[in-house]
């Protein structure tokens, strides 16, 4: 591994300013940053451990809203009674995340925050990949089984956060401080595709760190996730959803993950389901908008039943409810 | 000078470039038609073409050959962005179902299908240059490539009612409908744009050289005598075929 400087603020204001020298990268539980500095396939001088910084790690209910700390692990977030109750998507998404040790030291904020896993990208001699300033995306018309089937922009890597299927199927606001101070951002709006800029995933200035996820406390919701292995692996699809009213839905939101650059939002199903209730024929063509639209690669198609099936199978257990 | 003023390698300062004045006035002189044609403008261009050099190419695509990554959309807007200009895509792709995929990739891509890139002409007469009140619609004497200055224009958009070529349909970007000329507006900077054929760049249009059908094409991967997005001298006669 390449040389750099290990910094530990002890304050948001003092990470912040460490973080505005180039090539300084923030770290919270390291399970992706040491990968993506081991196989040099960022530039990184300067490491800023955010670890350091205290009161980063609640889960707390704050007057109706479920506030977690981005330096909250995800085991934390998963073992939380209070998330498992009032959001449980979230705890599901929490709990799927790769392995216990990596979930023992991986906090929420750096899961939202995350490089993609696109196998173009993370190998180390691919240097002209669009995600690594190069002029290329060898998914187009190479193995595109990882890849996105909405959404993809000259570059087809898709967003592997769980955290984040679950959270935008939650509407869930991310909290950001920067040296302009703090800003919140809805989830809907956190993630950037790469037709916005393929160089990053999402909003974060250089220079800016996450602090909190809100999320509104009630509504029943679920996660749901698809993957070759039962652990230690990436989605191939996910779903997170959540319905809101009593027998007759008022709003719906079903988000996708790892089939887009940024959790896909299906909002062809959320706007059938709006009025309707959970009958089976119902669940049965709100699955097939779900897929609507996606544009597969070469290796990829596979991800439309999967589609299908999972929110068939998501929006079923939460009529069960 | 910025970099919104077009820098071409040191070769044209912008107001070398053919301006309005000279492009009509002169023109006109040549064919003795000034009194009769002061103030329309937009009907002296048909005078005055004979005067303006052709662009040395112009962007021709295939649809037959596109699979919709947006690599052109995208690279266009990063590139003009990077050197200050605005980074409203001057290529656009067009869902268009009824195109179908060369068979080679259709066999290996059968679900990216049915699109359409395509951008500005380089019409042999500018019909958008004329009418520029300030002269920030240019034509370089060296290519004769067809541009705006940012820095000139006003945000006036008369070279966007004289463009005479259109996008109408969906966007395969977005899945909206789009019903727009070619000379397209930038809301957010309040100037209008189109394609430049990246005037400035080494390597010249970007789309050009980073569509991967066309890397797969160059290195032979696909077979195909010409590329899908091509570029090709701006003849009279490879402007009427692309009408």
């Amino acid at each position: 591994m390449k040389g750099f400087e290990y910094t530990r603020p002890t304050s948001v204001q003092e990470a912040v300013q460490l973080l505005s020298a180039q090539n300084a990268r923030a770290l919270g539980g390291g399970t992706d940053l040491l990968g993506i500095m081991k196989d040099a396939l960022l530039p990184t001088d300067r490491v800023v451990d955010l670890k350091g910084i205290q009161g980063l790690d609640h889960i707390k209910d704050d007057s109706g809203t479920l506030a977690i700390g981005a330096l909250a692990r995800l085991n934390d977030i998963a073992a939380s009674s209070l998330v498992a109750g009032k959001a449980p998507a979230l705890a599901q998404a929490a709990s799927l995340v790769a392995s216990p040790q990596i979930r023992n030291m991986g906090t929420l904020g750096g899961n939202l925050a995350q490089k993609v896993r696109c196998w173009y990208f993370r190998d180390a001699d691919r240097t002209d990949c669009y995600k690594r300033n190069g002029s290329y995306c060898y998914a187009v018309l190479g193995a595109s089984d990882l890849h996105a089937v909405f959404d993809g922009a000259a570059c087809f890597a898709v967003h592997p956060s769980d955290t984040a299927t679950a959270l935008s199927a939650l509407d869930a606001t991310v909290v950001v401080a920067g040296p302009k101070g703090q800003r919140t951002v809805p989830i809907a709006s956190f993630f950037v595709g790469p037709d916005t800029d393929y160089l990053r995933e999402t909003v974060l200035a250089p220079d800016e760190i996450i602090t909190e996820v809100r999320v509104l406390l009630g509504a029943p919701s679920v996660f749901l996730k698809a993957a070759p292995r039962r652990s230690i692996d990436f989605a191939r699809t996910s779903v997170g959803a959540q319905v809101i009213g009593t027998n007759v839905i008022q709003t719906a939101r079903i988000a996708l993950g790892a089939v887009a650059p940024t959790p896909h939002r299906a909002t062809k199903a959320e706007a059938f389901l709006e009025g309707k209730s959970l009958a089976p024929d119902v669940i049965a063509q709100a699955a097939e908008l779900a897929a609507d639209g996606a544009k597969p690669l070469a290796s990829n198609a596979y991800k439309i039943p999967l589609i299908k099936g999972l929110v068939r199978q998501a929006l079923t257990a939460l009529s069960a409810r | 000078m910025s970099d919104r003023d077009i820098p071409r390698s040191g070769e044209t300062a912008p107001e070398e470039a053919l301006s309005r004045r000279r492009l009509v006035f002169g023109g006109l002189a040549a064919a003795g038609v000034v009194a009769a044609t002061v103030g329309t403008f937009g009907r002296a261009a048909t005078a005055v073409a004979a005067r303006q050099p052709l662009s040395d190419k112009v962007v021709v695509t295939d649809p037959t050959l596109c699979v919709g990554c947006l690599a052109c959309e995208v690279n266009c807007s990063t590139w003009h962005a990077s050197v200050g200009r605005s980074g409203v895509p001057r290529i656009r792709i067009l869902a268009t179902p009824e195109v179908k995929l060369q068979t080679q990739l259709a066999s290996y891509l059968p679900g990216r299908t049915g699109f359409s890139p395509s951008t500005c002409r380089q019409c042999p007469t500018p019909w958008c240059a004329p009418n520029c009140p300030t002269d920030a619609l240019r034509v370089d004497p060296a290519t004769g490539d067809r541009y705006i200055s940012e820095t000139e224009c006003i945000d006036c958009g008369k070279c966007e009612v004289d463009c005479p070529v259109e996008w109408k349909g969906t966007l395969a970007r977005t899945s909206l409908p789009i019903d727009s000329k070619r000379v397209i507006r930038d809301a957010t900077n309040n100037v209008y744009v189109k394609c430049d054929l990246c005037i400035g760049r080494q390597g010249g249009p970007i789309c050009v050289e980073r569509c991967p059908v066309n890397v797969a094409i160059r290195a032979g991967y696909v077979k195909s005598d010409h590329l899908a997005l091509d570029l090709r001298p701006s003849t009279q006669e490879q402007w009427e075929k692309l009408v």
